[in-house]
């Protein structure tokens, strides 16, 4: 009994789980789902202050990942990996480095004034600022 | 001792600061093909099941010299050439801005709304991209290309500007030839917004094609122009050297996801050859249901041979010159085409009337992999005798 209702609460957690996207304190930029998608797919290679964006992804099979790829840039993992291979063989970009887990992504932006991230809404820290949550 | 030493420059390797960030990418196309009757034949398939027209293997590194500069090289393995690697791509590219980016060396020329990702089957539902537009003797140019990308509101557009030359295998009616196209200049613009996208190019460049059996028809026809005023017109008219070609595509796409459509057509002219003018088209749609994709394809390809045909009509079927061995070469003798007969039969072969229907289904094993089959039902119109039924089956990998 108890372990179903164990199961019960990790699949509701993981149901409700918000992705945040976050970057560097001193990075002041306000983003819209719009540009956010823009940085992560390689269409706009700066923040609307004018400072070059470093995107930083979240590994495959990670919580927020899935959720980022479907809310934020609108596409399944098929699709993602479809409109990547365009470009790398094209030479007009490269995917942004994935990391393996939330904290890796959560350090990473804390210490480039440039990057941006996106990592479970509970694994966010004073370290870095959330710009927006979906 | 030895260990110790190759573990120690095996660190001082990885933890070498100055080591150039290198990506390497790979792609693979393992396509099988037959048709599905004893005598036909199409795109270089016939009854036996074949992996070489189509199957192709590749891989591409690319070093950042610099957070500007990068170099690209791709190795790529063709099945109709026995696999043989051979470097297609090799060029550097500098980031002049967020917006522009200049490439030069040897790269894709942006012909066609899948010229970039052309070899990575993974990128679109078919199997291989409709030959009616796609079967084009060249893809590649040694050149400079500008790539501009910008949005503006909803939208997304961008703009290419290439020059060079290209070099490649042609054929002149049915005999391998040497393709030279010199001065080309290409530009192009596409436009994205959500689920629409629309492209076009516009391409022109000297060009001249040649072999020795074409050469010898054509020399023989100039040869003439002491006898027939029109022979000379006519030999200008079939020869392929330093005439201008032009080229145009536009394409549309609707992607809703569940759903899509695409369509696009091109139109080539080589003002002053053999090579008739070619309009060609497809119109292609599929629905996407979880990991499958069916789809649909009918596509076109029509050439017209009227300008060659009008050079034929100018010249006297038979002369008569008093010199007999002039006149049997023009007029031919029993078993012996002649000239005139040469050229009207040259004339006659670059009509063309071809269209093909392709149903298929592609299958998304997981991100970067999928299997797919294509049939496709091919139709000379021309000649009943070259139509064929076409079953392939393949994956596409890429990583």
């Amino acid at each position: 009994m108890k372990k179903w209702i164990l199961a019960a609460t990790l699949c509701c957690n993981v149901a409700v789980a918000d992705v945040a996207v976050i970057v560097h304190p001193s990075n002041g930029d306000s983003l819209d789902k719009d540009s956010i998608s823009r940085i992560f797919l390689n269409k706009a290679k700066a923040f609307p202050g004018g400072t070059q964006a470093e995107p930083v992804a979240l590994a495959k099979g990670q919580a927020a990942t899935d959720e980022f790829n479907g809310k934020v840039l609108n596409k399944t993992a098929a699709q993602l990996t479809a409109f990547w291979s365009k470009l790398v063989f094209t030479g007009k970009g490269q995917p942004p480095t994935a990391l393996g887990s939330d904290a890796e992504v959560v350090s990473a932006v804390a210490g480039n004034p440039g990057a941006i991230g996106y990592v479970d809404a509970s694994a966010v820290n004073d370290s870095v600022r959330v710009v927006a949550t979906f | 001792m030895k260990t110790k030493l190759a573990i120690l420059s095996v660190a001082g390797l990885l933890a070498a600061p100055t080591m150039a960030d290198i990506q390497i990418n790979g792609f693979a196309n393992l396509i099988a093909g037959m048709t599905l009757d004893d005598d036909e034949s199409v795109y270089d398939y016939d009854s036996d099941f074949s992996f070489d027209p189509a199957s192709v293997f590749g891989l591409q590194v690319r070093g950042e010299v610099s957070d500007k500069l990068s170099a690209t090289a791709q190795l790529v393995g063709r099945g109709r050439d026995d696999y043989d690697a051979d470097f297609e791509w090799a060029y550097m590219t500098y980031v002049l801005n967020n917006n522009v980016n200049i490439s030069a060396g040897r790269l894709r020329m942006p012909l066609f709304k899948y010229s970039a990702s052309l070899d990575i089957g993974y990128s679109y539902h078919w199997l291989t991209p409709p030959d009616a537009v796609y079967g084009i003797d060249f893809n590649n140019i040694d050149g400079v290309r500008v790539d501009y990308m910008n949005y503006s509101g909803d939208w997304e557009y961008g703009a290419q500007f290439t020059v060079g030359r290209v070099e490649a295998d042609t054929t002149i009616s049915g005999t391998p030839a040497a393709l030279e196209l010199e001065d080309v200049v290409a530009v192009s613009f596409e436009a994205t917004r959500d689920w629409f996208s629309a492209r076009t190019l516009l391409a022109r460049g000297k060009t001249s094609a040649a072999n020795p059996d074409f050469d010898t028809f054509v020399g023989g026809l100039a040869q003439y122009g002491a006898f027939i005023p029109t022979a000379s017109t006519a030999a200008e008219g079939f020869s392929v050297n330093e005439d201008t070609g032009t080229f145009f595509e536009v394409a549309i796409d609707i992607d809703k996801y569940d759903w899509f459509v695409g369509a696009e057509f091109t139109q080539t002219e080589v003002d002053g050859s053999v090579i008739a003018d070619n309009k060609a088209w497809y119109v292609t749609a599929g629905m996407r249901f979880g990991k499958f994709t069916p789809h649909i394809t009918y596509e076109v390809e029509e050439a017209d041979n009227g300008a060659q045909l009008g050079l034929i009509a100018a010249l006297p079927a038979t002369i008569a010159t008093g010199d007999a061995v002039v006149d049997a070469t023009w007029n031919g003798a029993a078993g012996t085409a002649g000239i005139y007969q040469t050229a009207a039969g040259i004339a006659a072969q670059q009509n063309l009337d071809v269209s093909a229907v392709t149903v298929g289904l592609r299958y998304d094993v997981e991100p970067g992999f999928a299997l797919k089959t294509d049939v496709t039902w091919y139709s000379d119109d021309l000649n009943d005798l070259n139509d064929a039924t076409l079953l392939k089956v393949g994956v596409n990998y890429t990583f």
